[in-house]
């Protein structure tokens, strides 16, 4: 029974020759000799979240190319999912030109710093990055670190230094930003995924 | 709850604002009933018009002709005997479809509608030895056609008459849309097997990603037998629901790929695919037709090793092949 199935679902050139449209007196030669003519092309869609804000809407992204092998894959189309409760298919102007957004010749895409005094940006590593991050956050907090307010309490705050974190964040990294900030002493942050 | 097939929602592209406030919390519409009394006659305008310059433009010209005579047929049909209500019900109740095509016990009014189809084809100006095919095939048993027909809906090729098979499926469509408009959508719950069809239990021809006011941009899969459209996510086997490493192919015509109306949605997990028909990129698609003289799509993708999961009944393929 399921080789029955089987042959009912195959459909190929050599296959035509007994389909019902051969048995009916067509002939499938035109149409056998124009499949030669052409060839593949192979597509992706992706489903993720828009990175704006903190709606989070659904997006299915289109790209070219072929993961498994070496060719570079290409993001040719981006549009609202459909299927998502949050947005249902709808995408704000912002979100409608995201395609726009991924291929932006002044997307950054590494860390770039610009020296005081400087106007020109400068390229560095993420090790590099992140230390002077790291030091310049260090020394703020030295500097401004406040253990007790004016009446002797204890209040261990940080009001100097502020961060904002990304939309996209998934729960656990909302949550990861949170207790990392908080056990500084810091106050002013937010993170986009609160909702 | 969504409307009838015919609701004028569903011929509109714009929803008025007020609308939108109102549907907030809208559900999508699960179940697409076809049109009655456009359903056959679309798809042989939309066969026509692909006929045109077509590799197969003789063989969907015939095909035209059958949909014209098989809307002919449904507008001459009064609604046929439908399954007892405690059956159906019965049906509703274990999650099975509820005009199953497996064990539904046939009316005989499906094989006068098939004698009709066939005596209006013969009428047509058609080359002899199709009409000689056609008239012996009118010349046979009930018996044979019962008989012939329980092996088509149970995807038998065992001593099934390949020729013919369209033919009978026409037949067997007329009766099964009729049935299923005369149910109405609220008939129709969802199936706990998401890849059947929640009517009469035969799989999909195709899928179409829609568009309109209140499906644009869902995708459903089109039933084979009584072309009633039920939803499915979009990036998800339609076969196995498998959402992993779901890929596309079409066919290369030198235009980028997202313009391409129709593609193979192929699963590795499964290894079949199912076409999807982009209806914003064409509106005026069908998924009967559209997948029947996509056939190049099907000739290069099952090349691969990769069988297809849908059934056209308008092109039935014989055991010819290797199995």
């Amino acid at each position: 029974m399921d080789i029955n199935r089987r042959q009912f679902f195959r459909t190929c050139t050599a296959g035509l020759g007994g389909s019902s449209l051969v048995m009916l007196g067509f002939s499938p030669l035109a149409a056998q000799a124009e499949t030669r003519q052409f060839k593949l092309a192979r597509t992706t869609e992706t489903r993720n979240t828009c990175p704006y804000c903190s709606v989070g809407c659904g997006i299915i992204m289109h790209s070219l190319g072929d993961k498994a092998k070496n060719a570079t894959s290409e993001i040719i189309h981006i549009e609202g999912d459909p299927d998502h409760p949050v947005n249902r298919g709808t995408l704000c102007p912002k979100g409608a030109g995201l395609l726009d957004f991924v291929k932006s010749p002044s997307r950054v895409k590494f860390p770039e710093v610009r020296e005081a005094g400087s106007n020109e940006w400068k390229r560095i590593s993420w090790d590099e990055a992140l230390d002077r991050v790291a030091k310049h956050m260090k020394a703020d907090r030295d500097a401004n670190f406040m253990a007790k307010n004016a009446k002797g309490d204890t209040v261990n705050r940080w009001t100097t230094t502020g961060m904002l974190a990304a939309s996209a964040s998934s729960n656990e990294s909302g949550y990861l930003t949170g207790k990392v900030m908080r056990s500084l002493g810091m106050l002013v942050f937010d993170n986009q995924a609160r909702v | 709850m969504s409307g009838t097939a015919s609701d004028p929602r569903s011929e509109r592209l714009l929803l008025e604002p007020e609308e939108i406030l109102a549907r907030q919390a809208y559900e999508i519409p699960r179940v697409r009933l076809p049109a009655r009394g456009s359903l056959f006659a679309g798809r042989a305008a939309r066969l026509r018009r692909l006929a045109q310059g077509h590799t197969l433009a003789d063989y969907l010209g015939f095909v035209a002709a059958v949909a014209e005579a098989q809307q002919a047929c449904l507008l001459a049909l009064s609604d046929p005997p439908l399954p007892p209500a405690e059956k159906q019900e019965q049906n509703r109740e274990f999650g099975m479809p509820v005009l199953n095509a497996l064990t539904l016990h046939r009316d005989p009014v499906w094989r006068a509608i098939l004698r009709d189809l066939l005596a209006r084809l013969v009428q047509l100006d058609l080359p002899a030895e199709l009409k000689a095919t056609l008239e012996r095939f009118a010349g046979q048993s009930d018996d044979y056609f019962e008989a012939q027909a329980s092996k088509l809906l149970a995807s038998n090729l065992q001593g099934l008459n390949v020729a013919v098979a369209p033919l009978l499926a026409a037949a067997l469509q007329v009766y099964w849309v009729a049935m299923a408009t005369a149910l109405g959508e609220e008939a129709f719950p969802q199936l706990p097997i998401p890849n059947v069809c929640p009517c009469c239990g035969t799989r999909p021809t195709a899928s179409v990603a829609r568009i309109g006011a209140a499906e644009a941009g869902y995708r459903y899969l089109h039933c084979a037998l009584c072309a009633t459209e039920w939803h499915m996510v979009r990036v998800k086997c339609a076969n196995c629901e498998s959402t992993k490493d779901i890929y596309y192919q079409s066919i290369d015509d030198g235009r980028p790929g997202r313009e391409h109306a129709i593609k193979a949605e192929c699963c590795d997990a499964c290894n079949t695919y199912l076409k999807v028909l982009y209806m914003e990129r064409d509106a005026e698609m069908e998924a009967c037709a559209d997948d029947l003289a996509s056939i190049t799509l099907d000739v290069l993708v099952s090349e691969t090793g990769r069988p297809g999961s849908g059934v056209n009944y308008m092109l039935v393929q014989g055991n010819s092949g290797t199995p």
